[in-house]
């Protein structure tokens, strides 16, 4: 089956400022893709291109084989998103917001239908609410349900945990699951909470800089990769001593007072916790460092 | 289309601020009908000193389309202030509170979100002018009564109250030509900048600028002062001549259509073409 999204060797200058120098990448239907970089690495420039809010100098951008220049209708009907944050008219109520922007798609939605979508994202109750009395996590799932209201196929979501405390984050993660699981929605995630994304993407990108860095599954690029452990214990020194004789270890070091570091494969992290168990030590904890994290900072590390 | 003009309609009569204008106006008719209501046993004389030389009132008795006249001298060098809290607001409000990224992803092409702007502009525009017309000419009908008028121009025109009712609505739709070369100017201003204010400063200074300009009586400056449109907005007196100078009149509404087409046109490359990076 072709990619529902792909964009080709994009580029785009703001003046002087390559903001984008040749990215690509493929979007699968029925996925949720991570895209991910670090501020200024071309995220909200390349989901601008890809909603048409800003024309690239260079690249083609195709939705199911075609180019969006010539299905732009046809395209943004089929788009739900977030662009950078939910902004709606201030005075006016959830339920208002919601009917309008359904309009636009050329909807005519009943109270109920309106009624429905903001339950599905927990507004229930709050329908008569302005959008100014919003708190951020209120306005994110009315953000989520303008996305949701035409039944697109396709949700993008340019930073979408901007904002929200920390149960908001769970609640919005498991939203976009909902999405994807329920809805069967593709749905591209644009972000910098890496830990949040390692936990919903199949499959990501990250970029650096207005270029490709790496592409792939969530488990070629994460399972397969080196991860760290911590292991927190009272005897640092005789810890170390015995792990250096197990060949799941390697770069074996003592960080801190009680802390000692080493590198593994997400692979032989079970054999390696075994081996730490008989070696009868004290271990206070042992943990795998977030492992999008490190080898997010190992590929932009330049 | 529909759904989209109702929507920028929607939107423009939920803001506060389109309801400003409309109460100034008002508020402001009722002051002058109060005003003249207060003062109708000598009003002659009020009347003289209120106009300068624009009415005479001898032989006259105060009635309505006196009062409503005198209310258009007074509103249509501030009407443009009201007419630009909105226009001026209609594109660069949304950038400013990051509703135009919303308003851009949907499958709408950009010409029909522009046009959809400028109808809801040019029917607040119209609400603007209808409410002169009911506030200032009908019901200072109801409370002054009809009656003949008496108009200063190169001559003084004794104008009859039975040709009057036509004469106003001419007047009034010469008055929204005029109004609209404002809202397209801070129409055109909204569709370059990212916050609301600015847009309607700009204008009122461009304004202010030209009405200044235009009435320094240097031999210089003259050419220019003839093409400002500033020169041409009180189009709407040519209705109350009793023989109304066609070729000046055509050339005023000449130029004021140049303007208008211009801004709109600078206005609809700046939308359509606008990167939103905001």
């Amino acid at each position: 089956m072709p990619p529902i999204i792909e964009i080709k060797n994009l580029h785009k200058a703001f003046k002087k400022f390559k903001a984008l120098n040749g990215i690509s990448l493929s979007v699968n239907e029925g996925e949720i893709f991570g895209f991910l970089g670090c501020n200024g690495a071309g995220k909200s420039t390349t989901i601008r291109c890809l909603l048409t809010l800003i024309k690239p100098d260079s690249g083609e951008i195709l939705f199911k084989g075609k180019n969006i220049n010539e299905c732009r209708s046809e395209f943004l009907s089929s788009v739900g998103c977030i662009v950078e944050k939910p902004d709606f008219y201030k005075a006016m109520s959830l339920e208002t917001n919601l009917k309008l922007s359904a309009m636009l798609y050329g909807k005519n939605p009943n109270q109920e239908e309106i009624y429905a979508c903001l339950d599905l994202v927990g507004l229930k109750g709050k329908e008569k609410v302005k959008f100014k009395a919003c708190s951020q996590g209120m306005k994110q799932r009315l953000g989520m349900a303008a996305a949701l209201i035409h039944n697109p196929e396709i949700i993008i979501l340019d930073e979408p945990s901007n904002g929200l405390d920390p149960r908001g984050m769970i609640e919005l993660r498991n939203l976009i699951l909902k999405m994807k699981n329920e809805l069967k929605k593709t749905i591209i995630i644009s972000s910098h909470i890496l830990s949040e994304v390692e936990r919903i993407v199949d499959s990501m990108i990250i970029i650096d800089r207005g270029v490709n860095v790496i592409q792939g599954s969530a488990d070629e690029l994460l399972h397969g990769s080196e991860v760290m452990v911590n292991i927190e214990t009272t005897e640092p020194a005789k810890l170390i001593e015995k792990i250096k004789q197990s060949s799941y270890a390697s770069d074996i070091e003592s960080q801190a007072e009680n802390l000692v570091t080493l590198k593994s494969t997400m692979k032989a992290i079970p054999q390696l916790h075994k081996d730490i168990i008989l070696m009868d030590e004290p271990i206070i904890s042992f943990y795998t460092r977030k492992k999008l994290e490190d080898l997010f900072l190992k590929l932009t590390e330049n | 289309m529909g759904n989209i003009i109702y929507v920028e309609l929607y939107k423009t009569f939920a803001k506060p601020r389109t309801y400003i204008g409309l109460i100034a106006i008002v508020i402001l008719i009722a002051l002058i009908q109060f005003g003249f209501y207060a003062n109708k046993d000598e009003v002659g004389g009020s009347i003289r000193s209120l106009m300068g030389e624009a009415i005479t009132v001898e032989n006259l008795s105060l009635n309505g389309n006196m009062v409503c006249y005198f209310v258009m001298q007074m509103l249509y060098v501030h009407l443009p202030i009201i007419v630009a809290l909105v226009s001026g607001d209609s594109i660069s409000g949304e950038m400013n509170s990051g509703t135009i990224r919303a308003l851009m992803v949907k499958p709408i092409p950009r010409w029909k979100l522009f046009f959809a702007k400028f109808i809801a502009n040019q029917i607040y525009l119209l609400i603007v002018v209808l409410v002169i017309y009911i506030f200032g000419l009908i019901v200072s009908r109801l409370l002054f009564g009809n009656g003949d008028i008496a108009v200063y121009g190169d001559e003084i025109s004794i104008l009859g109250k039975e040709e009057l009712l036509t004469r106003f609505t001419y007047g009034i739709a010469l008055s929204y030509i005029s109004l609209t070369v404002i809202s397209n100017l801070a129409f055109m201003f909204s569709s370059f900048m990212e916050n609301s204010i600015a847009p309607i400063v700009i204008t009122m200074v461009i304004n202010i600028v030209f009405l200044i300009f235009g009435s320094l009586t240097f031999e210089l400056f003259a050419p220019i002062q003839e093409i400002l449109f500033t020169k041409h907005m009180s189009l709407w007196i040519y209705s109350f001549e009793l023989n109304p100078n066609y070729n000046e009149m055509y050339k005023s509404l000449y130029i004021l259509m140049i303007y208008l087409f211009s801004f709109l046109t600078i206005a609809f490359f700046s939308f359509t073409k606008k990167d939103i990076t905001q």
